[in-house]
């Protein structure tokens, strides 16, 4: 394990090991030793400002397997090195060239201008950015990976240099079963962009990640967040969003691709706190949580009632269902139904339409569960749900024409959780269907 | 002719399909192509109660043509490499075993790379192909 130095104040004399001796960018150092090794420890000073000329892509001589080497912010001059976040541009890249990074790194404090690549083909390679500042400029992206997993923290996208914007964006990779993340990370200065923020780089270089705190405020309301057509499974959850904003771009996806997997789910995200708010979109249909619209009696976190609007696709048909997140809660041992409120304008629905499903503890002092539920057992079933008769149901939109119970019957043998789901299998569902579920499992 | 590849629908009316709401409204749009097809759009979530739904007709119709365009060069990506994949394939090894097996591979490898559409990837796949053939026919 060697330690290098970085800075513009530096002599640029072998062995780099001193701020003195510093190597005067980072295209220096690593054109003099060729390579890297496992755990090299890389400081680079917190006002260094990248001198370089580019000529080519700045492509880093990382080993490919084993621990990540280290390129840390640290306090120009400071002996021992302490940590400090970048001030000016550590690395410097024109349009036309890449900053390159091919095996395991972590990126701490830095300030990288310009896009980065991966071209990695290994999945066992890691790419932190812990507390870093990316300035995109005009290629609209800053990562490109073939298949390394990327990290995340506490990092700045600044778009204000994104001059030319086009409909590409901050994130691609290439293989569709790994995941990056995304946490406490904030995108600045994207009034420019016209384009979603999170994409594959086409319809068959899926991504799969998670967000998890991420202010995307300057990004204007036009711009989705993902591309549903160009992403495989992503969990976003504590999204700062402006006032107006689209979670996703449903592209053409229903009509021209079957992105098998494609799973996108937030969780708490808008332009303020909603501990109610869950929008998931998968290729079978779409759920989307509103507090505007919901049951009396009905589902609530907080004392805010909700529900849940739900669409189905083309996709979607008997033994190819939309099944809805699962509600889990307690019971006690005995008969018991669960009940679960739906409403909707376009007709009542069928058992073969729409079910509820049960999970719960079937045997005495074993942890066996049984499933029960109240869907057809023929697709050609034309057997109403239950009509609800007594739900006042209240919002501004739907009319609310028909009320309906979905209803399962079980014999709980012993007390503890259960968990209950609805599925659809009615496809083509339109918005226009209004149709709404009420979450909340009523059990009697 | 030309192909839908080549030349992407175009969309020609765009409309509201439903609003649910009041306080915070979700805003849901449909496009019809020259085709004929139908293409959601949406939903605009907004909190903002002076939001006119109308005013972003136009600004949708722009996003969804940009998706059509956007299938249509992939599915013309796609297909030049699938095409790319079984000349190079058929090329290497129909001399080497059976037609059959050398169209069972070509068409089975084409369906691969289609994801990757890079000569890297290409190259190593058609080596590992190159080795299986190895052990069928030395």
């Amino acid at each position: 394990v060697t330690t290098y130095f970085v800075d513009d104040g530096g002599s640029d004399t072998s062995p780099y090991d001193t701020w003195a001796k510093a190597a005067t960018s980072l295209r220096a150092l690593q054109d003099a030793i060729g390579s890297f090794a496992n755990g090299d420890l890389i400081y680079v000073g917190h006002d260094h400002a990248d001198p370089t000329t580019h000529t080519g892509n700045l492509s880093l001589g990382l080993p490919s397997y084993g621990n990540p080497v280290m390129f840390v912010s640290a306090t120009a001059g400071s002996s021992p090195p302490v940590y400090a976040k970048a001030v000016s541009h550590q690395v410097d890249m024109t349009d036309e060239h890449w900053f390159q990074a091919n095996g395991s790194v972590i990126f701490q404090g830095l300030q990288i201008r310009g896009l980065i690549v991966a071209p990695s083909l290994h999945q066992r390679h890691d790419y932190k950015f812990r507390d870093c500042k990316i300035i995109i400029k005009d290629q609209g992206q800053t990562f490109v990976s073939l298949a390394g997993v990327i990290n995340y923290e506490n990092t700045e996208f600044d778009f204000s240099e994104d001059s030319a914007p086009v409909p590409w964006v901050m994130l691609t990779l290439g293989i569709t079963d790994v995941w990056s993340s995304f946490r406490d990370c904030k995108v600045t200065g994207a009034s420019n962009r016209t384009g979603v923020l999170f994409q594959g780089n086409s319809s068959t270089s899926r991504p799969s990640f998670r967000v998890s705190g991420m202010d995307v405020t300057s990004v204007p309301s036009a711009c989705e967040i993902v591309d549903a057509q160009r992403v495989t499974r992503a969990e976003i959850s504590n999204l700062l969003t402006g006032a107006t904003w689209v979670p996703y771009d449903n592209g053409v996806v229903y009509e021209n691709f079957r992105p098998a997997g494609m799973d996108l789910t937030f969780v708490n995200c808008g332009p303020a706190n909603a501990p109610t708010s869950l929008i998931r979109r998968t290729v079978g249909g779409e759920l989307i949580s509103t507090t505007d619209i919901y049951r009396s009696g009905g589902a609530a976190i907080d004392e805010v009632p909700f529900a849940w609007l739900v669409s189905s696709s083309a996709e979607v048909a008997y033994g190819r269902e939309f099944a809805l997140p699962y509600v889990y809660g307690e019971v006690e041992a005995g008969s018991k139904t669960f009940t679960v409120h739906i409403t909707n304008d376009a007709g009542d629905l069928t058992e073969a339409d729409i079910y509820l499903e049960v999970e719960f503890l079937s045997a005495a002092g074993e942890p066996l569960a049984s499933l029960a539920h109240d869907g057809a057992l023929l697709p050609t079933s034309s057997t109403l749900q239950t009509d609800d008769t007594t739900s006042v149901w209240n919002g501004t939109g739907p009319s609310f024409t028909y009320k309906q119970k979905l209803a399962v019957t079980a014999t709980v043998a012993e007390a503890g959780l259960y968990r209950a789901r609805v599925s659809l299998r009615k496809s083509g569902i339109a918005s226009s269907a209004y149709l709404y579920i009420d979450p909340k499992v009523v059990v009697s | 002719m030309e192909s839908k590849d080549e030349k992407p629908a175009k969309i020609v009316k765009t409309t509201i399909e439903s609003i649910h709401g009041s306080k915070s409204r979700m805003i849901f749009y449909k496009c019809i192509d020259s085709d004929g097809k139908t293409h959601k759009y949406g939903p605009v979530i907004t909190s903002d109660e002076k939001l006119d739904a109308e005013s972003l007709l136009d600004s949708i119709a722009k996003r969804v043509q940009q998706s059509l365009d956007a299938a249509a060069e992939d599915a013309k990506a796609q297909k030049e490499a699938g095409e790319l994949a079984v000349v190079l394939i058929g090329e290497k090894f129909d001399k080497a075993v059976s037609p059959e097996l050398s169209k069972l591979l070509a068409e089975s490898l084409a369906t691969t790379l289609v994801s990757s559409k890079d000569q890297p990837e290409l190259a190593k796949l058609l080596k590992e192909v190159e080795d299986e053939v190895k052990k069928v026919k030395p």
